[in-house]
């Protein structure tokens, strides 16, 4: 058994036993559970008990949750709250996974910074050979969305590229129509990694949630709720 | 004699000062010292030549025209100026090092703004400014601007605090500008129009960089002022410019050592690809690539063509599949150094480790570092792969979900020079992958067999052996990261008192308490910073630190959410001879 560091005049013990193919029990000092660690390593826990009802509270600063499944080094962990700076990786995807801030310094500042980053999203429409972005902040309605992105694929000159592929976005006025279009049906990603239909929210909330834009081709929105693509239609 | 024929006498001669002390007398005028000190480039060879007598010190301090300071509260701009007259060229590092991780609280500090108004006055000829995790607002940028005629070289490395006002005031006045490096920076907004204010017969640019900067930069500018300096070697471009687009500015970059562009392409096109690839073969100078990656695999060899003398690549942004990594290797015999993301997985390593026998540094960051269903990223396998094969190997950072001893010992038995070492098993406190022990072993061979290491990230299940044989064999270790690790004070007591050149701890979550803190008393006027935070430290020891060490600042970071005030939750000690600080915001106690 292993001491661990006088606190507050309690000396701790812990001990975890493994059942090793080998035989025998093999003692090694636990981890002592790090959410409550703000006062210091206090923790005892006996892993053959499995004490996953030692419930650990989850701090407001995001410390990890105690994982005794994890100790017991069978299965895959079950997911655990995210611990503050940990793994050491900066983050500078904006298209990550849902609520991923930058890191990158003091939250403050990064919040500043990726507000105004939050409303760039990438835009991509089935058929053509390119991304591009948009500010969604530079928008106040759905109309004016349509009208920015219209400009935005009808900008494309001619003689660069496949004329074959190109035929669709050519027509100026078809583009303006997009998304009230029933060949086309917009779509976009929000914040939990779905993929919604545009339009079916206020533009406010669809504006806050939208993570990344993309035009499908009418055939392949199979996917997505009956509901909604009858309202795109009627909408047309 | 013949000494009436020397211009020199061969021995210094020892004068005798009227206060009864003895000086040896060296003959030299110091016109000649300074003339020799001037060819000494390291500031850490001038710092040991300004500690051989007065004279050299004098010398010494009238020849320095590289400014460095690891640690901008180490010293105070006006100790700084007083001793240093004439300077050309700063580097000043601010914040510690995991403020990058948001451990740190906004308003912390390290702004550059007071260094700036001193160096203004002091410093009329400053060339350079390089910054690491520091704060810079744009007031600071337009003092900049403003005061320095012969300004050539901005580098801004994890910063903050400006905007667009403040980039386009130095591409406004900075008429001689050769470089303006940003990495790694969170801007205000992500405004771009500071590209057009470069003024139209400004053509000195060599090296522009801003591959990760919010900025929505507009085309044209940045083609015309492309177009304009013609002696541009680096270029980084953010993702603001669109593929299609990307032709347009790449005819003009074919003589550039460095680039770095965002690829973004989904349905393929054969015109466009010919472009692009077309641009690429040009590129017969390009030693390093940075790719911000999004597009179908199509379009991948359009790169191959301007990889045949790559030294450095750099995937960090561009998630590929074994596959496609390997196909894009074959293309690159040269590199010395390759970052990427774990989604090329174990595949990918060999492939990196069969095609690349010069590398000499590779780093493997996590596509998905909250998220480890997202894919089985890279192990033990792939770790020891890329050793096999890469022989030279000298810098690793490795993320990884599982890991052996077994892997690592063979690792460093493959290549024994590693100097960084740095390998993060991203789940805390987990053990080896096949035998449930812990990782203790692995970091004693890496100590015993890499006798010139120098920088050191542990992880996994590690108990106090562990620092043990940190203690005992890493002779040469200057920095070292810990993390959930170690299981009593002893365990920073080793390392404290075993390696000699230990310059940066910084220690999260680990059960070390004031018994080890105060072990360190010797030590920490010798070492630029301590980082302790979520151990068991306590504010009485910090307090019998700070007590006993009066040219160490102690400084304890409260945070809003602990309650408890015998803790001390974050702490942050360095030497310092400027005293405490100054500017500390409340949440920051000097004790």
């Amino acid at each position: 058994m292993e001491t661990m560091a006088n606190y507050d005049g309690v000396l701790w013990e812990t001990e975890l036993r493994l059942g090793l193919p080998g035989g025998g029990d093999h003692k090694v000092l636990l981890p002592p559970s790090a959410a409550s660690g703000k006062r210091g390593f206090s923790e005892t826990v006996d892993l053959k008990l499995n004490l996953g009802a030692k419930e650990v509270e989850e701090e407001k600063a995001g410390d990890v949750k105690e994982d005794k499944d994890n100790q017991s080094f069978s299965s895959k962990p079950p997911a655990k709250a995210q611990v503050v700076g940990w793994p050491p990786v900066r983050s500078f995807r904006r298209n990550q996974t849902a609520g991923q801030k930058r890191s990158g310094g003091e939250t403050e500042e990064a919040e500043k910074g990726s507000s105004a980053a939050a409303g760039l999203v990438k835009v991509s429409m089935d058929g053509a050979p390119y991304l591009r972005k948009v500010d969604l902040k530079m928008y106040n309605s759905y109309q004016q969305l349509s009208d920015a992105l219209g400009k935005m694929f009808s900008s494309f000159t001619t003689g660069k590229c496949d004329p074959q592929g190109m035929l669709d976005f050519m027509n100026e006025g078809k583009l303006m129509d997009l998304l009230n279009s029933t060949d086309y049906v917009p779509t976009y990603e929000d914040k939990d990694g779905d993929w919604m239909l545009v339009g079916d929210v206020p533009w406010e909330m669809f504006a806050e949630s939208c993570k990344r834009l993309r035009i499908m081709k009418a055939t392949e929105a199979k996917g997505l709720a009956p509901r909604s693509i009858e309202k795109c239609k009627s909408r047309g | 004699m013949v000494s009436s024929q020397k211009r020199f006498k061969d021995y210094p001669s020892i004068k005798s000062m009227s206060n009864g002390s003895v000086q040896p007398h060296y003959p030299f005028p110091d016109e000649v010292l300074e003339k020799i000190l001037s060819f000494v480039d390291s500031h850490k060879d001038r710092n040991s030549v300004s500690l051989v007598c007065k004279d050299w010190y004098n010398a010494e301090r009238w020849t320095r025209s590289k400014l460095f300071i690891g640690n901008c509260y180490a010293v105070s701009p006006e100790i700084v100026a007083r001793r240093f007259p004439r300077i050309k060229s700063v580097l000043l590092k601010g914040k510690p090092r995991f403020s990058d991780f948001n451990m740190l609280p906004p308003g912390w500090g390290a702004n550059v703004h007071a260094w700036l108004v001193k160096f203004s006055n002091v410093y009329p000829f400053l060339e350079e400014l390089r910054l690491k995790r520091m704060m810079i607002g744009d007031d600071s940028l337009q003092l900049l601007a403003d005061s320095f005629p012969s300004f050539k070289a901005l580098s801004l490395s994890s910063c903050e605090g400006f905007s667009n006002e403040g980039l386009k005031a130095i591409a406004r006045n900075c008429r001689n500008l050769i470089e303006l490096d940003i990495q790694d920076c969170l801007m205000l907004d992500g405004r771009g129009d500071w590209v057009s204010g470069f003024p139209e017969n400004f053509n000195s640019l060599e090296v522009l960089n801003f591959s990760r900067l919010d900025s929505d930069v507009n085309l044209d500018d940045l083609e015309r002022l492309i177009t304009r300096c013609g002696s541009l070697k680096v270029l980084k471009l953010n993702e603001s410019i669109p593929s299609d687009q990307l032709h347009r500015l790449l005819v003009h970059t074919t003589q550039l050592t460095e680039l770095g562009i965002g690829v973004s392409l989904q349905a393929p096109h054969n015109v466009l690809y010919k472009d692009l690839e077309s641009n690429f073969i040009k590129c017969t100078n390009l030693q390093v690539l940075t790719v911000l990656w999004d597009s179908n695999p199509f379009y991948l060899p359009i790169l191959f063509g301007a990889c045949t003398g790559l030294t450095f690549m750099n995937l960090t942004d561009a998630p590929l599949g074994s596959g496609d990594f390997s196909r894009l290797l074959s293309n690159c015999p040269n590199l010395r150094r390759i970052w990427v993301l774990d989604t090329v997985e174990d595949k990918g390593l060999e492939a990196l480790g069969s095609s690349c026998p010069l590398l000499e540094e590779y780093r493997v960051l996590p596509y998905e570092p909250y998220d480890p269903d997202h894919g089985p990223g890279v192990t033990e396998v792939g770790f020891e792969a890329v050793s096999h094969g890469c022989r030279q190997l000298h810098y690793v950072l490795y993320f990884c979900r599982r890991m052996t001893n077994a892997a690592v010992k063979a690792v460093v038995k493959n290549c024994p020079d590693f100097t960084h070492f740095r390998l993060c098993i991203m789940n805390p406190w987990q053990p080896d992958h096949l035998t449930d022990e812990p990782m203790d072993e692995a970091f004693g061979a890496v100590t015993k067999t890499c006798g010139k290491l120098k920088r050191l990230s542990i992880s996994g299940l590690l108990t106090d052996l562990a620092f043990e044989y940190i203690g005992r064999y890493a002779k040469n270790l200057e920095t070292l990261s810990v993390a959930f690790a170690g299981s009593s004070d002893r365990g920073m007591q080793c390392v404290l008192e075993g390696c000699p050149k230990l310059r940066k701890l910084e220690i999260r979550d680990c059960p070390f308490g004031d018994g080890a803190l105060l072990s360190g008393l010797a030590k920490y006027d010798k070492m630029r910073s301590l980082w302790m935070s979520s151990c068991a430290v306590t504010m009485k020891g910090c307090s019998v630190l700070a007590k006993q060490m009066p040219r160490l600042n102690v400084e304890v970071i409260k945070d809003e959410e602990s309650g408890n005030d015998l803790v001390a939750e974050k702490i942050y000690i360095y030497r310092s001879v400027a005293g405490p600080r100054t500017d500390a915001p409340p949440f920051v106690l000097t004790l």
